[in-house]
């Protein structure tokens, strides 16, 4: 059957990262417009170069309010 | 970078993840790594003001490319809360950002497995009490992934799918029942209040779920948490596990095989006892237990009742 790719990484092989490739490439700063579902997708980089996507959805009135959390604490 | 060794007698990897000792452990509640940055202070994980759900690689990951992945799932903006408070528009999200991740990693050549994770209280060594879960896309597939495989070659078909039968059949264990989804403590459950949350149609992985499914999924993941919370009247610490199908073929092969489910490992006994895995665990892989798992249920379900 197909497999996704031939040859499996062998293990301890792995060496430096962020040599391109990957979906990961795909994203510049703040790219807009991408959806997934519901969801809004915003891909963005830190400055050490990790990726960081923010999802977003709608809210309605309920969402602002969360249930209080089990173990009191401050509230925003 | 992270080294991985087999270990011969046991037949598995072991990762060495030799960074990760130098990672954040419980900082003071100002210096959350994963609280939003606020105006004029150094930035934190997340350099917005605000955010819903952010996804970051680990600063301190057990893999990463082109060895695998590891990321953080932050459910919330808000330091305080759980799961478990979560409103219900966000929990729904968050199932919709797992199938996405789920996608993504599943599609890189170096991931073979993705697994969706929370380790909930410093009872599982949490180091971060902001809300917040994590997925490792392993670069093989784990020995768990493939025990349940082997589960299927056993009854001779999917094994979640016929263990649900089961379980609806007895009904003694069952939490939780809806049209998609079902939450019940398994026959055979290792820890005492062991649950596993399973979809009702056998669906591979979160990309075969329907959104209603996805929804519901969300509901029921809530509901077992808020009553996990009620049982003993404290934050109730678990491992929460989304088990799906392996990403080693192509997302749209029918060799993808498993059963979507979230299988829960809290370490409670009682409300201050905790599980410990000892010398029948660790040396022989036989869990002992002192709570049959009809009587968890019993207790769950009236939890449940009292948290919703
Ligand atoms: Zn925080
Ligand atoms: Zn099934
Ligand atoms: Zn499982």
């Amino acid at each position: 059957m197909a497999r996704k790719h031939p040859v499996p990484p062998a293990p301890g092989a792995a060496e430096s990262r962020r040599d391109g490739g990957g979906p990961e490439q795909r994203g510049r700063q703040g790219e807009t417009g991408e959806r997934f579902g519901p969801v809004a997708v915003a891909r963005l980089r830190k400055d050490d170069g990790r990726a960081l996507i923010l999802y977003s959805h709608d809210e309605d009135a309920g969402d602002a309010t969360d249930r209080p959390p089990a173990t009191g604490g401050e509230q925003a | 970078m992270s080294e991985l060794r087999f270990n011969e007698l046991r037949g598995e990897q072991v990762v060495y993840a030799i960074d990760r000792q130098d990672r954040t452990f419980l900082p003071a509640r100002e210096h959350c790594p994963l609280d939003p940055t606020r105006l004029g202070e150094p930035p934190t994980e997340i350099p917005f003001a605000a955010f819903q759900i952010a996804v970051f690689d680990n600063r301190f990951p057990a893999f990463q490319a082109p060895g695998g992945a590891a990321e953080v799932v932050v459910y919330t903006d808000r330091h305080d809360g759980s799961f478990a408070t979560l409103s219900p528009q966000r929990a729904q999200a968050l199932m919709w950002v797992w199938r996405h991740r789920y996608q993504e990693l599943g599609a890189r050549p170096d991931v073979e497995y993705v697994m969706i994770f929370e380790n909930r209280g410093v009872e599982v060594g949490v180091t971060l009490h902001h809300p917040h879960g994590q997925i490792y896309g392993y670069p093989f597939v784990p020995p768990v992934a493939t025990l349940e495989l082997a589960a299927d070659e056993r009854v001779g078909g999917c094994a979640p799918c016929a263990l649900l039968a089961r379980e609806l059949g007895d009904a003694q264990r069952i939490l939780i029942e809806r049209d998609g989804v079902v939450a019940y403590v398994p026959h055979a459950a290792r820890w005492a209040y062991e649950a596993h949350v399973v979809m009702r149609e056998h669906r591979a992985s979160l990309l075969d779920c329907e959104p209603d499914e996805l929804r519901e999924l969300s509901q029921v993941l809530q509901a077992l948490v808020r009553g996990y919370d009620e049982l003993f009247e404290r934050p109730f610490p678990y491992v929460m596990v989304v088990h799906q199908a392996s990403t080693c073929e192509p997302a749209d092969s029918p060799a993808r095989r498993g059963h979507v489910h979230v299988e829960f490992y809290p370490p409670l006994r009682t409300a201050e006892k905790l599980k410990f895995l000892a010398g029948s665990e660790q040396g022989a892989g036989t869990f002992i237990s002192d709570t049959l798992p009809e009587e968890s249920a019993v207790a769950l379900r009236e939890a449940i009742a009292r948290a919703a």
